[in-house]
């Protein structure tokens, strides 16, 4: 509904108000010939309710603003949903994160008929000024993975390296970086939950928009390009657009019920960058579930390029100095 | 957990069905109601704000002592619309606005009501500012009549509400300052699912002195075979220490181990050995590592059998049964490893030799059985059964341990060392003291040749070597493959004419990988193993064998539980190991296994040697 106050002012300041009969009647609708965006069918609207000696305004219609709204970028998406979804994912990707991170994290394993497992971990992260990025994760709870570590380099050109130490083993180890599936430590996320997953590498779409905890989500339909190169068959994204958070993700593996879910439980204003401080993901057909809190982050830690190399990875001890 | 409603945009479903203006209305007002329950009550909405606008209102309202929190809901946003009116008609109105394109202006063209002529939209904005640019371009595209128009939307956005008033005065406590953390939004978006606890997590601060609990084991197994040595094995461990770390450079480790051997229902035995784990003191120089201490070394790249890795003290108490890490005890070592952007390398010096810690003559494990006349890999006969039978064995551990070096370099997709050693090997080789050697040549009597021996009818031999070998790891795919190859100066054998220990070069290699089927949790490793004595004439020893090695771990209902088999099988003799193993890891840090050992092949083989020794173990280990 379009509520205005009066104004006779060429460039008025003030907003014309009518009652909602007088615009009920004043407008109606006839569709203008030839017109059509996006699919959908723009609407004359009548302005009769505007006062004589125009330009002068006084009531812009619901329509006719709801149309503008949807049909300039100034106010609206891009104009086909494929269009709109890659632009939105592209925006997510490119969300400001800043250039190095670290984390103190929990992640709470549960099992429908069991006792939660906790394990504790440090993860570092470091942007390359070459679009490339290196990360390190640290367990050190509980006792049994305490010291094992994954290093994780990504690259470029999508390509990763991957190494992991295990106590067990005294000594590190290459792992395969294509290995998508599969839980790590265990837990509900895979390994390709992990990665970075470029936005060239799917087909985006738009699908609508939702309210998630209140809050107005666009929907984003994601499907890889290259089935080979993913677990999923598709992913369907609920992204706070101011945020550029995603409040809920559904994981596909064919069919058409999602498998497994992300939900945000929590996210933060830190250091000016908003963060999923916690969330759970569910495995939507054993009913297990991996919480994950970050219990302290920081952003933009002075992190040198020596942490991220496998000296560091078979030394938990060098690591502890830029924990936080 | 959470409600949503999928809302399509209002016209999209009256796009097709736009007929009137009493329906028009009708679906203009019908969405508006049904989106915001409480419009009916709400006369004057707020204005929508942006996400961080709401937060700083409700930061606002908090600091008035006031309770306050985000919400979505009915609000009235402003947009400023740009126009161009005074057309009377629609092909004048076109026109305009194909010239605004042409300018690269988006505009459309709309009815301003039945006689009211038509009007060319140009742009909404919810900014003045780029309004008014737009206004600019227009203007400059020739169009003077262009006109701002603004308006009001009634929609859902963020706002700032008042819940209560707090009760106290005090002003709501501001993030720490200066905290890791410093939050100054946060969005709950709701409650997590019931039973999860609240983690709660301690301070970061890092003890400079922590003690700790690297392994404790129990383990009893049970021998089933009528022809085992024994009836009942047990097996405990205990390895831990202290660690000061008292800055960022400087890591001093202080530990030892204590291991308990048991046998009972036939070979009885019982052994409680204390020994000194690592013990060392560690400098992290800027690209450097200088360690000084006993230390555990492990190099190579492969699983089980590494070739390059003759630097280490082998640790043959238990055999087979342990990992490649649990089989390895440590030394006294300087160490300094070097450290480049992607390479480095490792120099160890060995002050002091340490050779392989072998079981108690007594113990199933021991690689000299007296009860059978045999030793691990000689072929047996009746000479060598009554000279191990009856004989004694004497172990030389005196000198020094060599040195050794290793380049190791990481890239893209691959992995690879080289490394260069001077080293004594770890293992014993027994050889045939040289009087009962030379009356057993002469008379065919060994009675006699361990009479003339004197002392110990076999010393072992820890013979110098050159080690040059080579390792490396590339992930192609799914697979991560790996090779290690050694080449060894001088390999102990025994002369099978006179008898004598001599040495021969040696090659041994290992190729595999690993990979998970199916791209889910199992993992599979397989690998191909090769010796190969070089020239080596007439010996006792087989001159090469070959034979396949792997570990197979899978687990499952959710890493609760896991299964892990391991084996080892001869390709040119028989000889077979396999070890499968149940466990329970849920109840963490601790492990609860049930497994069994099983060995079978030919009689200088290891599967033959310990075919006896087949048994079912159930045990316990645990980290702290």
């Amino acid at each position: 509904m379009v509520f205005l106050e009066g104004g006779r002012s060429r460039r008025p300041t003030r907003f014309a108000r009518v009652s909602r009969a007088r615009l009920a009647a004043a407008i109606f609708s006839r569709p203008c010939p030839g017109r059509q965006q996006g699919g959908w069918t723009m609407f004359a609207v009548s302005t009769s309710a505007i006062a004589s000696g125009l330009p002068r305004p006084s009531i812009v219609p619901a329509a006719a603003l709801l149309i503008l709204m949807m049909v300039f970028p100034a106010a609206a998406a891009s104009t086909t949903p494929e269009q709109a979804g890659t632009a939105l994912a592209r925006k997510v990707d490119q969300r400001p994160d800043g250039q190095s991170m670290a984390t103190a994290g929990t992640m709470i394993l549960k099992s429908p008929d069991g006792e939660p497992r906790t394990r504790q971990y440090f993860l570092f992260r470091q942007d390359e000024s070459n679009g490339g990025k290196r990360t390190l994760i640290r367990f050190t709870e509980p006792a049994d993975i305490a010291g094992t570590g994954l290093l994780v380099h990504d690259h470029p050109d999508a390509a990763s390296d991957e190494w992991i130490y295990l106590p067990a083993l005294g000594r590190v180890r290459r792992i395969s970086s294509s290995r998508l599936g599969g839980r790590f430590v265990g837990s509900d996320i895979y390994y390709e939950d992990l990665q970075t997953r470029q936005v060239s590498e799917d087909h985006h779409r738009l699908t609508g928009e939702a309210t998630v905890h209140g809050i107005q989500c666009k929907i984003v339909e994601s499907v890889p390009k290259d089935s080979t190169n993913s677990v999923y068959t598709k992913r369907v994204s609920w992204i706070d657009p101011h945020t550029l958070l995603p409040l809920r993700v559904d994981y596909y593996q064919g069919g058409d019920k999602p498998s497994k879910r992300l939900t945000a439980l929590k996210i933060e204003r830190i250091q000016g960058f908003w963060t999923m401080t916690d969330s759970v993901m569910t495995d939507l057909n054993s009913g297990s579930s991996t919480r994950l809190t970050l219990d302290r982050v920081r952003y933009n830690p002075k992190l040198p390029a020596s942490l991220f190399n496998t000296r560091t990875l078979a030394d938990p001890t060098l690591d502890r100095p830029y924990r936080p | 957990m959470f409600q949503e409603r999928t809302q399509q945009p209002p016209w999209a479903s009256t796009a097709q069905r736009m007929k009137g203006k009493r329906l028009i209305a009708l679906l203009l007002v019908a969405p508006a109601i049904a989106a915001f329950p409480s419009a009916r009550s709400e006369t004057n909405p707020p204005p929508c704000l942006s996400r961080d606008q709401a937060l700083e209102r409700v930061r606002a309202l908090r600091d008035e002592g006031k309770i306050a929190a985000i919400r979505t809901g009915a609000c009235v946003q402003q947009y400023y619309a740009v126009g161009l009116t005074g057309f009377t008609g629609y092909e004048q109105a076109k026109a305009a606005s194909d010239r605004l394109a042409k300018a690269g202006i988006q505009a459309y063209v709309h009815r301003r009501g039945r006689h009211g002529g038509w009007i060319v939209w140009a742009g909404a904005f919810q900014d003045s500012e780029p309004a008014h640019h737009r206004l600019r371009r227009i203007a400059g595209a020739g169009f003077k009549d262009a006109a701002l128009y603004p308006v009001q939307s009634r929609g859902s956005g963020y706002i700032a509400v008042v819940t209560g008033t707090q009760t106290t005065t005090e002003s709501p406590k501001p993030p720490e300052h200066g905290s890791a953390a410093e939050s100054s939004g946060t969005i709950v978006l709701g409650n997590p699912p019931p039973a999860y606890a609240t983690p709660t997590r301690g301070a970061s601060k890092a003890r400079a002195v922590q003690f700790f609990l690297d392994r404790a084991q129990v383990e009893a197994g049970w021998l089933p075979d009528q022809s085992a040595p024994t009836d009942n094995v047990g097996y405990v461990h205990v390895s831990g220490g202290l660690r000061w770390l008292p800055n960022p450079r400087w890591d001093v480790k202080l530990a030892a181990r204590v291991d308990g051997y048991s046998q009972s229902g036939g070979a009885h035995f019982n052994a409680l050995n204390l020994d000194y784990d690592e013990d060392y003191v560690r400098y992290h120089g800027h690209s450097y590592d200088v360690t000084l201490g006993t230390q555990r070394i492990l190099w190579g790249r492969v699983d089980e059998i590494p070739p390059t890795d003759q630097i280490s003290v082998k640790d043959l108490t238990r055999g087979p049964l342990d990992k490649l890490k649990d089989r390895r005890r440590t030394e006294l070592a300087a160490r300094l490893q070097l450290y480049g952007k992607s390479s480095s390398l490792d120099l160890v010096l060995l002050p002091v030799f340490r050779g392989a810690e072998l079981p108690d003559f007594a113990s199933i494990w021991s690689p000299v059985d007296q009860r059978t006349g045999r030793v691990l890999g000689r072929p047996p006969s009746p000479t060598m059964r009554y000279l191990v039978s009856n004989g004694s064995f004497e172990d030389d551990v005196n000198g020094v341990g060599g040195a050794g070096a290793r380049w190791e370099m990481t890239g893209h997709a691959l992995d690879g060392g080289v490394t260069l050693q001077r080293v004594r090997q770890s293992l014993p080789y027994f050889e045939l003291d040289t009087r009962a050697r030379e009356v057993l040549l002469a008379t065919g009597n060994p009675a006699a040749a361990v009479q003339a021996a004197g002392g110990d009818t076999f010393h072992a031999r820890h013979p110098w070597t050159w080690v040059a070998g080579g390792d490396m790891s590339l992930a192609k795919g799914p697979v991560t493959w790996r090779a290690e190859a050694a080449w060894q100066s001088d390999v102990a054998v025994t002369d099978g004419d006179t008898l004598r220990m001599r040495t021969v070069p040696a090659l041994d290699w290992v190729v595999g990988g690993d990979f998970f089927p199916g791209d889910r949790d199992l993992r599979v490793t397989l690998q191909l193993a090769g010796h190969e004595l070089i020239t080596p004439g007439d010996t006792l020893e087989r001159h090469r064998h070959y034979l396949i090695t792997g570990d197979v771990e899978a687990p499952f209902d959710h890493a609760r539980w896991s299964t892990d088999i391991r084996f080892r099988a001869g390709l040119d003799r028989s000889d077979f190991y396999l070890n499968p193993e149940l466990r329970y890891e849920a109840w963490e840090p601790n492990v609860f296994y049930v497994g069994a050992h099983f060995f079978s092949g030919a009689p200088d083989t290891l599967g033959g040697f310990y075919q006896d020794n087949s048994m079912v173990v159930v045990g316990w280990r645990t980290r702290m």
